[in-house]
């Protein structure tokens, strides 16, 4: 028996981001922009991360990135400061 | 003339706000319809704070697009202050309620996080001059993230 908390934060955020100017979003230079895994982490949500870790929650991410995104988004977490994970679930 | 008339309702406006404040009311006027955006910048026509509101509030559903007069208003909330303090109430919130859980301590509780805007930005990424507002300085957003939070 695995106890799991769906926890999804600033998702309005995200839509806003992503429909942001949708005329001059570009698949492209976002795919390149990924590729660099340069994304800083947002930091309430790293000091709750760890907080969490601290309380003994096991971590999941999850992500619509795809699957060849995959090392590069996990050293991406790494040198952010998300050190541990249970699992990276990507599309 | 409309223009002075304007000028003279904020001045009101301003004035007894002062006057509130210096007497020690602690109640606040709280604008329908707020005239600027973030960084008190004008916003034309659309009461930009409204519908942010609403989008987050999810009672404005199905839009495609952030209504033209409002980039300005969206750009200055993302690189401002108040995106961090608002995901901090968020994440606080979080924090408390998950302290508050009466859970076995048998290492079998998960946390699910979502990864883009959540647990990473791309605002780096659409603060670029060709993505977004990028007639802000796009530091702004660096000195944004590298502060620790504490």
């Amino acid at each position: 028996m695995i106890n799991v908390y769906l926890f999804l934060i600033i998702a309005t955020s995200r839509s806003l981001f992503i429909n942001f100017r949708a005329k001059e979003y570009n698949d492209t230079s976002f795919e390149e922009w990924e590729k660099k895994g340069a994304a800083p982490a947002v930091p309430a949500v790293l000091f709750l991360y760890k907080k969490l870790v601290s309380l003994g929650f096991k971590i999941v991410f999850i992500s619509g990135k795809t699957a060849t995104l995959r090392a590069i988004t996990e050293k991406n977490l790494k040198n952010v400061g998300y050190l541990t994970w249970e699992k990276l679930i990507l599309k | 003339m409309i223009t002075t008339m304007k000028l003279a309702v904020v001045s009101f406006f301003f004035l007894a706000t002062l006057l509130a404040t210096s007497q020690g009311i602690s109640h606040q006027i709280h604008l329908l319809k707020p005239h600027s955006g973030a960084a008190g910048h004008h916003v034309p026509g659309v009461s930009c704070l409204s519908w942010r509101l609403a989008v987050e509030t999810n009672n404005i559903r199905g839009w495609d697009l952030v209504p033209e007069a409002c980039e300005n208003y969206v750009g200055h909330y993302m690189l401002g202050h108040q995106y961090r303090k608002d995901c901090n109430a968020v994440a606080y919130a979080a924090y408390q309620y998950a302290k508050s859980l009466s859970l076995p301590k048998d290492g079998k509780n998960v946390w699910v996080f979502d990864i883009d805007e959540t647990a990473l930005s791309n605002l780096p990424y659409y603060a670029q001059p060709e993505n977004a507002f990028g007639y802000l300085n796009i530091n702004l957003c660096f000195f944004f993230f590298s502060e620790h939070y504490d």
